[in-house]
Order: structure tokens, then sequence, then C-alpha cells
């Protein structure tokens, strides 16, 4: 079992770190290069650099580079994300670029930014390019034409994020810029020669507020008792999940606090997840939910629509019932807001997301908050999240403080 | 809202039934708008609270929600000639605890937009955090997070 006691520290970026980051990336960076047949030098080196950035947030090694000719690449999360020709206009003035005459229609734009995909080996399932893209004609002022065709492919819950972001220069039909972010395409990262060190740079405004670590004596009081909770909770709802619970089911706790208390995920190694804050297990995700941290097909959650928004909205509180909470503090007697997925997803992915944000006075926060996705298909809860503010004021019964030194 | 206890985050809270609110009006009057030349065009603006993306705050700082993307910007449809701008709010009741990786979020996102040289949007960077910081989840980040203007704004623009 992995113990998270906290968010992991940002990284001081040396020029070590920095170095062997670049060295590790480059290649990632020429094999795209390479794959696109894009004007830039092959290999990749050092010198046909301008700028670099280093990534120095937690997690995977991560890098961006400016070459000299214009080109910009970046890699997150084990793959190269984005491949842009800048035209400049990340370097004075500044300004976008402008193109010649338009040559190519939309069509040959959808099939440029497909054939790029298939050029990176980039699977039309992993990033939804099966269904059809959204496409953005390019924009004239007088004769100039001020901007390209932008193929675009999202994510399940539509136009607020997408998986493929692709532009096409209308002029010569070429990829001109090019993003890719799904958790399909992450891979594991590559060796990194120098271990980073913590950003201690009290000057760094987000990291100087960034509190002490949980104190590991606290969290291993804590967990026995949330696992515990875990086990009534799941008793209560009949969940498929192995009891007693043991560190042996469990695959990560993260410890977190909100305050003195703690705020804790609890991940069992058969994809299950539990909330637990306060003293209560606020809900859980099953591994079939729609919207989790992690890779995902459409086809393994296609099926049918065979619930009512009625029903499954009875779904929710049949669960919320065998919970017994008291009843003063469940507030689900009002139109939940509902939300579908998007487009061509929703005639496939068969899901209700319900939020009850329960404003006594109408505004100000939320005195109590029901989340849920229901599957529509076979009629299963498969995420809820239940919390009130009346259980804030509790706290585990623990003897030591929550941060270290504190 | 954070609670800071010696400069440093300790948790999230909320006030129910709270009627403390900023309205758009006073904005609008007091911040945003000249009262000749009309609402003074903000370039980013980036209200990290509940609701702010929910009615209409951007148009207040000059940020119209009918720009779609960097092309219009350049556009014959600009007609008040306004530089690319972006207005990041979310349009409903925020949670953000655990406010170490709520932190984490501002932070990433605002690290890799504006420490890079190589044209990630902002909306790219927005989304890489969402990904990776570990904050609420997922759907609810993408379902809620609004950006009006130019998306595609990179931080050198």
């Amino acid at each position: 079992m992995i113990l998270e006691l906290g968010a992991s520290p940002f990284i001081h970026v040396t020029a070590q770190y920095s170095n062997a980051v670049l060295v590790a990336v480059l290649p990632y960076f020429s094999d795209v290069a390479k794959k696109l047949d894009l004007p830039v030098p092959i290999p990749i080196t050092q010198a046909d650099i301008a700028e670099v950035n280093i990534w120095n947030g937690p997690g995977a090694p991560g890098a961006g580079i400016l070459l000299k000719n214009n080109w910009s690449f970046d890699f997150q999360q084990g793959y190269v994300c984005h491949v842009e020709n800048t035209h400049g206009k990340t370097l004075p003035p500044y300004q976008e670029p402008t193109y010649g005459p338009i040559k190519i229609t939309a069509t040959d734009a959808v099939k440029t930014a497909r054939e790029t995909l298939k050029k990176l080996g980039v699977a039309p399932e992993d990033v939804f390019s099966d269904f059809e893209p959204k496409v953005t004609l390019p924009i004239q002022n007088g004769t100039n034409v001020v901007y390209p065709y932008r193929v675009e492919w999202f994510d399940e819950w539509g136009s607020s994020s997408h998986t493929v972001d692709i532009k096409v220069d209308p002029h010569t039909g070429k990829m001109d810029r090019l993003f890719l972010l799904h958790f399909n395409l992450v891979r594991p990262p590559p060796k990194i020669n120098v271990a980073p060190t913590p950003e201690t740079n009290p000057h760094d405004f987000f990291g100087s507020k960034m509190p002490p670590p949980i104190n590991p004596e606290y969290a291993s009081k804590l967990i026995p008792i949330m696992f515990r909770a875990i086990d009534e909770y799941g008793a209560k709802l009949s969940l498929p999940v192995p009891r007693p619970l043991t560190t042996n089911h469990v695959a990560k706790v993260e410890v977190d606090r909100d305050g003195d208390s703690p705020y804790c995920d609890i991940w069992l190694t058969n994809g299950w997840r539990f909330i637990y804050t306060h003293t209560m297990v606020n809900g859980y995700d099953t591994p079939d939910r729609l919207g989790k941290r992690g890779p995902m097909h459409i086809k393994d959650f296609a099926g049918k629509w065979n619930l009512t928004t009625n029903q499954a909205i009875e779904v929710v509180k049949k669960a919320l019932g065998k919970v017994v909470y008291p009843t003063n503090n469940i507030h689900m007697d009002f139109e939940p807001t509902v939300i579908l997925p998007a487009g061509e997803f929703r005639k496939v992915i068969p899901r209700y997301i319900f939020e009850w944000y329960y404003r006594p006075s109408g505004q100000g926060d939320a005195l109590s908050r029901v989340e849920a996705e229901v599957n529509a298909d076979n009629g299963r809860l498969e995420s809820i999240f239940y919390d009130d503010e009346a259980y804030h004021g509790s706290r585990p019964p623990i003897d030591v403080p929550i941060l270290v030194g504190k | 809202m954070n609670i800071v206890v010696t400069n440093t985050i300790t948790g999230g809270t909320n006030f129910p039934g709270s009627k403390s609110n900023i309205p758009e009006w006073w904005i609008r009057q007091n911040i945003a708008h000249n009262g000749s030349s009309g609402s003074h065009p903000y370039r980013f603006v980036y209200l990290d609270c509940c609701d702010a993306g929910a009615g209409s705050v951007s148009d207040d700082f000059g940020i119209p929600k009918e720009a779609n993307g960097m092309g219009w910007y350049s556009s014959p449809s600009n007609t008040r000639h306004i530089l690319p701008n972006a207005f990041v709010g979310w349009d409903t009741e925020v949670n953000f605890a655990p406010a170490d990786k709520c932190w984490q979020y501002r932070k990433q996102w605002i690290s890799t937009w504006s420490e890079g040289g190589t044209g990630v949007s902002l909306q790219d960077a927005l989304d890489l955090a969402r990904n990776t910081s570990g904050w609420w989840n997922v759907t609810d980040i993408s379902l809620h997070r609004r950006i009006y203007g130019a998306s595609e704004m990179t931080f050198r623009q």
C-alpha cells in the first residue's frame, strides 16, 4: 500500500537537472519531428534550441523547447503533447501569423489532422478521433487569412476540453499546430539521471504557501479508523468490496487535510476509490466511473438508456437512504443539475451526473452537496459524494497533531 | 474560500447561507468601466471563486463572451479592435479542499502557461493541471470551468 501524505512538492530546477531532462526528452522531439516530416533539424540538438522550459511540478518530468526556427515542442506525462510552428508569436512582437490564400477545403483539413495522428501512431479510440470533429473555418480580414483551419476532437463532456487540437495551414494544407491530451496517451516517463530536489525558495509565491506535511503518526492512527468506516459504509450499501478492509486490499491512501480535519482518498486494488473527510465516508467511485483520472475507451461505457431521469434519481436517493444519514441533513427535495455526455457521445454513453447543491438562502455557499453518477444502462450508482456542513465540526479521536511540527 | 494562517494555506471553508458577494454591477462601475469609453478591455482575468463564470462578469472586464477563439480578434467582428484577452471563472460553487492540491492546481497551470515560450495555450495549461494536480475531479473541472475570449492565448501574447 502506498501512503501519500499531502501534495508532492514542486522541484528546484538546477542546471544539472535541467540538462538531464533535456537529454532525456530530445529523442522524443526528434522522433515526432521525423514522423511528421517537420522542417526542423533531425536529430534536434541543443544547438538548435532558442529556449528551454523545464517542468518544475511534481510527478513525471516534463519540458518544452522552442527552436531557433520557431517550431516548438512540449513533453508531459511521457509523451509529446504539443507541436507548433509559432511563427515567432512567442517572441517580440508576439503577433498571430497571417496565412496565404485559402487553397484547401475543410475536408482536406480534417484529412490532414487524421493523417497527422496516424503518423504519430495515435489510435483514434484513444483520442476519440473516430467521432466527427469540430472544424473552425479560416477567418479572413480583407485579403489576409488571419486564422487557419482548426480541427478539434473533444472528450465525452464536450466543448470545454479537447483531446486533439490541430491547426492546418489553409494555404499549404500542412499541420501548423498540434495539442494532444488524454490519459490514454500517458506513457512511463524517461529515466532522468539527476534526482530532483524540492523547491525551497521562500520567494516562490505558491510554493511558500504550501502547508507543512501531514504527520505520519497521525496518518497511521487514522488509517484503521477509515478502514472500519469504509467497512460499515460498504456493508450498508452492499458494495462488492472486501470486508474487513486491510492494507492488502488497498493500493494507495492519500491523506490530506482541510484545516485540522482529514481529507482522504482511499484507492483499493480492485479500482474502487473512497472519499473520507472529517469523521465519515463521503462516497465512492467504482472503477467504471466515466469521469475518472485514468485511461478509458468509449466502447467500455457503451450501453442503452434504460433509465429515465427520475428513475436514475431514485437510484441515488435509495442509496443515501441505506446509509441512514440524519434526514434533516439530506437535501434532495429540489431539481438537481443534470449533466449528460455531450453530442454524439450521448447516443452511446448512458450516464447521468446529478448535482444537488443546497443553498437555503438561494445564494452563498452550499450547506449540503450531493453529487452522483448513475449508469442508465444497468442502474448502477457509479459514483456518489455527499457532504453537509453539519459534520464539519467533528474530528477523529486521534491524540497527535495532523501536521508535522504543529 | 481558502483559509490562510501565518501565510500558509491551511484549508478551504464555506459560508453556508452567506449573503456576502460582489455583484456584477459593482465590478462594472468600480473596476472595469470608464464612464466615457465603456468597459476597459482587460487582457486576462481569472476570478478563482464560486460562480464568477456563471453570469456576464467577463463582459464587465471587456472580455466578450461572443469571442470564440483567437481568430475573432483579427476578424471584422472585432469592431473595438480589442487585443486577445481571456476570462476564466467557475460557473458553480467550488470546493477548494484539500487546499494543498487546489494550490497545486493553481501553481501548475500558472507555471505551465507563464513559463513556456513554446506556445502552450491557456486552455492547454489549465487542462494539463486538471489532469495532473489531483485536485477535485476531471469531470467537474471540465464541466464547470468557463473560459471566455481567446482560450488559445499564450502568455506572451
